[in-house]
Order: structure tokens, then sequence, then C-alpha cells
């Protein structure tokens, strides 16, 4: 079944998050980020970017986007005003990914070491001053996602060399090293209680860690590509995933609901191209993905 | 005042003519800057780097044939040795490689086209297997390798075949198009290569890791 609703967009929507109070925002391919109001399904704001910037963080209901400058200057913008919030001239333009705090205190990044191409260093910043709270080894071959903890006290980066690190976001210090995936983990996020973290990658499995004892609970086999996106319903209940293969970028996709306690499907969704995003509404009632197209599709959410 | 800039050979040929760098066994100071010399040609540069990409999987088998009879894909033998950049041979060192089939695609469920050889005494090694087919999101053919040994950093990079009609029959120009290859070092020369009764295609390369 396809999805609800679609959200028309003047141009390619690369990745989808909703703000505390519902609108809907798309990171568009012409450098703009556009908050659509869903009653109307108009933008009712839009943010130009300066040349060069990429988006690099849309976490729900947060209402701050981070953006990587060509200079490597990273930046927050607050998404219910638009105004750019802090910027961080320390960074580097080799910064790979990064991430904000959902109390908005400090913001994670992850560069490649300057002179080691091999090695990864990932950074924690305080967003009231800028200042650098702690620096940490990050493993090899380069960051492919970080996920902060909803009570921003776990900081977790997965790197391409199919390890995933957990730190703890005041001092840095290695909460776990989880060695046993055997391929790169592209998406991660922690459920809203903060007990599990969800992760999935090239192997097509969702894997569901308990973030006290970092044992791995279970996993959730079905999904027919490598999974790209991950998402975590509000209330808890539900797990989104969307999938891509890199080969053929061209192949029809498939986007998975799921009930988040047992992984049984609850709805699978044909989605065009590569599934860059996925997100849920604050309300948990709706659910939106990204697909490669000028637009946003729309789930309805039930349950 | 002047500021006088050396490089490092220039230095210890200065310290050995003026008998400032001594060795610990009985040498001339001749004798001394002969040996130190000859280090210096033995030794290289460190392999260029690339990105490691999102295909990578652990628990690759210690094996060197890695194209099975009768599957389809062009012969390729890759032959190399592991130095670093002093130019000693660094035995038991970990080669990690994988690369997609002869259609572009990197099987993830299994270990298709994925080895993890250990290097012996001779520093060497031997891979068989064909050339790798190309894809969408990176158009030039490579193969992947991650190597680390004892007392050395880690090395991620990849090889490219100058062939690849990706280079457009130029590599020293078109190395650097579209950002994929990021040395053009890796690049190798392709040969070609009469094996019993079938031709085969041949690349050779080195690896020069740098001290940790």
């Amino acid at each position: 079944m396809p999805a609800d609703r679609i959200i028309p967009a003047d141009a390619i929507v690369q990745a989808v998050a909703f703000t505390s109070d519902g609108a809907l925002v798309g990171a568009c391919g012409d450098r703009q980020v556009r908050v659509w109001d869903l009653a109307t399904g108009k933008a009712k704001l839009t943010l130009p970017l300066v040349e060069g910037d990429r988006v690099a963080h849309l976490p729900s209901a947060s209402d701050v986007l981070a953006t990587i400058g060509k200079d490597g200057q990273l930046k927050t913008w607050n998404l219910q005003t638009g105004k750019v919030g802090i910027r961080l001239p320390g960074s580097t333009p080799r910064t790979s990914d990064l991430a904000v705090s959902p109390d908005r205190r400090f913001l994670v990044s992850s560069e490649r070491v300057a002179g080691n191409g091999s090695e990864e260093i990932v950074h924690i910043w305080e967003t009231t001053d800028a200042r650098e709270r702690v620096q940490i080894p990050g493993g090899i071959g380069g960051t492919a996602t970080i996920a902060i903890s909803p009570d921003n006290s776990i900081v977790v980066a997965s790197s391409y060399d199919a390890n995933v690190r957990a730190w703890n976001s005041r001092n840095g210090e290695l909460l776990t090293l989880i060695e046993q995936l055997p391929v790169t983990m592209f998406a991660m996020v922690f459920s809203p209680d903060g007990k599990t973290l969800a992760t999935g990658g090239a192997d097509r499995i969702v894997y569901l860690w308990d973030t006290k004892t970092w044992k791995l609970k279970t996993k959730f086999a079905g999904q027919r590509e490598m999974i790209s996106a991950l998402a975590y319903s509000p209330n808890g209940k539900f797990l989104l995933t969307g999938g891509f293969n890199a080969i053929t970028v061209k192949h029809p996709v498939d986007v998975i609901l799921r009930d988040a306690a047992s992984g049984k499907v609850a709805r699978t969704v044909p989605a065009a191209h590569r599934v860059a995003s996925v997100a849920f509404s604050p309300d948990s009632k709706l659910a939106a993905f990204t697909d490669g197209q000028k637009s946003v599709s729309l789930l309805n959410i039930v349950g | 005042m002047k500021t006088i800039c050396l490089t490092r050979r220039e230095i210890v040929e200065n310290c050995i003519g003026r008998g400032l760098l001594l060795s610990a066994i009985p040498l001339s100071q001749t004798q001394l800057l002969s040996a130190w010399q000859d280090g210096e040609a033995k030794a290289g540069k460190p392999t260029p780097r690339d990105v490691l990409g999102p295909f990578f999987k652990k628990g690759a088998p210690n094996s060197r044939a890695l194209h099975l009879p009768g599957t389809p894909g062009f012969p390729l033998r890759v032959t190399g040795k592991v130095t670093n950049t002093r130019g000693d041979k660094v035995p038991g060192a970990r080669i990690e490689m994988w690369q997609a089939d002869h259609a572009g695609l990197y099987d993830l469920e299994g270990f298709r086209y994925r080895s993890a050889l250990i290097t012996g005494e001779a520093s060497d090694y031997t891979l068989d297997t064909i050339l790798p087919g190309h894809y969408d999101d990176r158009p030039a053919q490579h193969i992947h390798y991650m190597i680390s040994a004892p007392g050395h950093k880690t090395l991620i990079t990849q090889a490219y075949f100058a062939t690849d009609p990706f280079f457009e029959g130029n590599p020293d120009k078109n190395f650097a198009k579209r950002s994929i290859v990021s040395h053009r070092d890796l690049v190798r020369i392709v040969t070609l290569i009469e094996a019993p009764g079938t031709p085969r295609a041949a690349i050779t390369f080195d690896i020069c890791l740098e001290k940790a």
C-alpha cells in the first residue's frame, strides 16, 4: 500500500523531521530547509543555507538543525525562528557527521584525524560558549552515524570498520565497544525511554541493544535492502526503517513499520529509491520518509 | 639571523660527517654514512590512504583463491609485498581485502570476494580473484584493503586499474575525476598473463606501512 499523503516540494528532499509543534521539516537539494504547515501543506518557513553548507542533523522534535559549512564551520539553526544559534569556528572541513543533544546543550561532531585519514576523532562541544568539552578517539575508517540518548548522558557512534562505541557524554569515558556486529551500522536511534539502542545497516537486520548491559536484546530480520534510516515513535510503540541498495540506486525499496517490542511488521510501504530519512511526529500519529523525490511521503500511524 | 633549512638527510649526513652521530657497533664514519644511505634507499613512502567504504565485513576467511571455477568474471592475480617506511619486511601483517563481483555487487550475506591474509616471513601475498565490476555509486573498479600489523598504523586504502574505462585511457589525467580515487599511485598497471589455457589479468600492489 502506498503512502497516505504526499507533500510536494520544489526540490529533492534529502532529510526529514518534525518540529516540537508537529510541523514537517525537509532539508532539500537546493540548499533550502523548508518547514511545512501540515494543515495547509504549504511551506511556512524557508531557511536559505549559505553556499556550501550541508545539513548534517535533523533531530526529531528538538527544533535545532545543524549544518557543516564548506569551510568546516558548524552551525546550529533554530527551526522556529530560522535564526542561527551557535557557530563553532574550531571545527574543520573534515567533519563527517554531527548530532545535537536533545537538551540542546551540546553538539557532537566527528572528523578524520589530520594527517592520518584512517582514524576518526569525536568532539563534544558546549553549545553555550562553543567550547570543546572533550575529544575522543572514534575508531577506524570514518563515522557512519552518531546518536545521543534521550537523557543526554550517552553518545554513540558507528564507524565503517563495523564497530559501535558508546561514551559518557560528560567526560568521554568509553562505556562499551560493540565489536560483534559483522558489518557497518548506517542508522542508530535510542528508544524514547533510553533503555534500548536500535541499530541497522549493511546486513539488513535491526539490532536492539540493552543500554545498561550493552547486551543484544533481540534482532529483527525482514528488510530486503540495507537499512539506511531508522526511527522510534515517541510513544515507544513503533520502529520505522527505510532501506537502500547502493548498487542499483534506481531499485525500489521498502519502508517498514514494526511493533517495537515484537518486531512484527505492521505495514510495508514501497519507496521509489534510497530512503535517506524517516521520522515520527511528536504525537506518534504520523510518520514521514524521503526517498530521493521532490516530495515527502506521510503515513498515518494507527495504534 | 639567517635561517637555514636542512632536510633530514642533510642533518644526518652532516652529523655523520662531523662525528656527531655514533654507532653502537664499531663503524668508520664512511661505513656509517654508507649504512644509513643504504637504509634510506630501501625505505619508502607510505601507501596513500583511501576511504573504507560501507561494505566492510568482519570474519573473512584466510583464502587466496577467491575465484571459484565456473563462476563469472575475468580472472585477476594480485601480488604484492608489505614493508614499512624504513624498508623492513612486515611478517604477520593482516591484509583484509574485499571487492564487488563481476556485476558490481558486494556479498554481505557470505564472504564471496572477501579475504583476510596473513603475511609470512617473506612478507608478500598473492590473491587469485576477478576484475571487480562497476557500480553506480563508485564507477571506478577497485579492491578495498585494510592492513594492520603490530607496531604499525592501520592502513585503509584501495587498488584501482589503469585499464578501467573510467580513466579513459589516461589515468595520469583522469585519476582525480569525480573525486573517487584519492591518489594517482593507487591506480595500477594491468598486465595480461597466460595462465595454463586461459588469459588472466595481473596487478602488483605493494603496501608500505607507517610505524605507529
